[in-house]
């Protein structure tokens, strides 16, 4: 059965998370707090190195279950986008990351107190990117990046858990039709599957937030509809787990969100017993 | 009646000994022959969550807290449960001992790990008692009975054949999110409305094999293919049969056993 592969030390896997860093990310996204759209995926991916450390941290440390390209593209170029210790690195082991956030804040954070209302509290937030915004939009480019250091891995790593690669931008690649790209690294595969894409589309068109549709009837624009396109479906198990948390889901669910939070992504991966509370 | 007891470990392949978070007790030592009839006989077994933190200490926490109070742990649900919160508060004091000690070694909690302490660590567990009750017609009965929360497994074989399966029949049974015993769980009600409890009466010649969900699995998928998983696990206790290691590498090796912390305690009742 495919997507069932072990992901562990011995057998790792890795993550390609490729981040729009165009012009067109400074604009903003809307709602009740404006922000821009840059900020909206750097605290995407910042939040999504955070889950992937936790999830897989131990007493003695960090577990290396996952390598973690962080690749930027914008501004006439595309390569990596970690700051602080990490910076122009490609993959890097998990245990690393966790170790060299470029720096670590202190956030404020509204979470329930437990008799129906909300009370602000302090959360630490690890920080290994920044917003940035500037130049054109070269998503082709960066697929083909994502495709380099995937094929590389599936060489030293044939029986891994298929890699994941997340894209997080607002869509308007302007160095061609990223589709055709985007179905090449799909056929990429180890023994245990094809490679998963997936799409977060962050955008000011407007409309509600999407998460893992199965169709694009209701995404707002051409663009949500090329990125659904381009998203892979979720595997079965990712599927059972998307269902538990409380999302719609049917054999067609892709790995594809709209304004909403891809975080719950980490949770649909299994290292071993998960630790859930008693029902 | 006579009981002896072996027990068999391997920690999860690709990792190493001292990473293992399965743990066990028992009321007696290893291959000695017991009697039965005059004090019991217990065992605990838990299954740290390996996605929890400091999962193997609170293992070995929970199989050394409940195998000292076998049997009355066994007397009813709203005991076993009371035992359960107890371990917590236990736990309470191991973990601010363990806090300070991160600290004084210069190694304080790190921002990746204060989530997952937050949340308290989480186990599996399964305690099985057996005993002999003089009946009223002169004779004994002799039984086992078994509690647990979550996919620790116990299996009971008579004449060459499964006429047990605790608590689960079935190989696609076992998850990646078993029921567990957290750490901070004090919920009394709800840990014994969750528990699962079933009582066995013994033969002489039966066999137990009580095991963590890895070895669990195994034995019903080989049990439901019409294999005797107990033959080979009978071999063990041979001085020219297979250790355990090489069977579970084996059997892990062929894709047959899951790759995870493997415990097996087999019980040879005569």
């Amino acid at each position: 059965m495919p997507y069932s592969a072990e992901i562990s030390r011995s057998n790792p896997t890795c993550f390609v998370f490729l981040v729009d860093q165009s012009a067109s990310m400074s604009d903003s996204i809307g709602g009740e707090t404006p922000n821009s759209k840059a900020a909206v995926v750097s605290d995407a991916i910042n939040r999504l190195l955070t889950e992937l450390s936790v999830k897989c941290a131990k007493e003695e440390g960090v577990r290396d279950y996952f390598h973690v390209a962080v690749v930027g593209y914008g501004h006439n170029n595309v390569g990596s986008a970690y700051g602080g210790a990490l910076a122009g690195r490609d993959l890097v082991p998990l245990s690393q990351i966790a170790e060299n956030p470029a720096r670590v804040e202190q956030r404020s954070k509204k979470v329930p107190d437990g008799a129906g209302g909300l009370v602000e509290t302090t959360v630490t937030f690890p920080v290994w990117m920044d917003p940035v915004s500037n130049g054109g939009t070269p998503m082709r480019q960066a697929i083909e990046y994502a495709h380099h250091l995937v094929d590389k891995w599936l060489s030293e790593h044939p029986a891994c858990f298929p890699p994941i690669v997340l894209n997080l931008t607002d869509g308007e690649a302007n160095d061609g039709d990223p589709v055709v790209p985007a179905a090449a690294i799909q056929s990429l595969a180890s023994a245990d599957g094809p490679v998963l894409l997936f799409n977060l589309h962050v955008s000011d068109a407007g409309g509600s937030p999407v998460t893992f549709p199965d169709a694009d009837a209701g995404l707002p624009d051409a663009y949500a509809r090329t990125l659904f396109g381009m998203s892979s479906a979720l595997p079965s198990h990712m599927r059972a787990y998307a269902a538990q948390e409380g999302f719609t889901v049917s054999e067609g669910t892709r790995g594809f969100v709209y304004n909403a939070d891809i975080t719950s992504v980490v949770q649909f991966l299994d290292i071993g017993t998960r630790a859930s509370d008693l029902r | 009646m006579r009981a002896s007891i072996s027990s068999y470990h391997l920690h999860k392949g690709g990792g190493t000994e001292d990473e293992y978070e399965d743990a066990f007790a028992t009321t007696h030592e290893a291959q000695v022959p017991k009697d039965i009839a005059a004090n019991g006989l217990g065992i605990a077994i838990s299954d740290g969550a390996s996605e929890s933190i400091l999962a193997g200490r609170w293992a070995r926490l929970l199989v050394r807290h409940f195998i000292a109070a076998i049997p009355e742990v066994l007397d009813a649900r709203d005991v076993f449960a009371h035992y359960a919160v107890q371990a917590t508060e236990r736990w309470e004091v191991l973990i601010g001992e363990y806090i300070a000690g991160r600290a004084a070694e210069g190694r304080p909690i790190q921002w990746y790990e204060q989530p997952k302490m937050d949340r308290g660590a989480f186990a599996t567990l399964l305690v099985v008692s057996l005993s002999v009750t003089p009946q009223d017609d002169g004779g004994s009965l002799a039984t086992w009975v078994a509690a647990g929360i979550g996919d620790c497994a116990l299996f009971h074989v008579r004449d060459n054949r499964l006429i047990t399966s605790f608590p689960m029949n079935d190989p696609s049974e076992f998850t990646s999110s078993p029921d567990l015993l957290n750490s901070k769980n004090h919920d009394r009600e709800l840990i014994a409305e969750r528990m699962k409890t079933h009582v066995g009466i013994l033969r002489q010649k039966d066999d137990l094999y009580i095991c963590t969900d890895a070895v669990a699995a195994w034995f019903l998928e080989q049990a439901e293919r019409q294999g005797h998983p107990w033959e080979i696990l009978n071999l063990l206790d041979a001085t020219d049969g297979p250790t355990f290691a090489d069977l579970v590498d084996e059997e892990r090796a062929s894709g047959r056993m899951r790759n995870d912390d493997s415990t097996l305690i087999h019980v040879t009742v005569w």
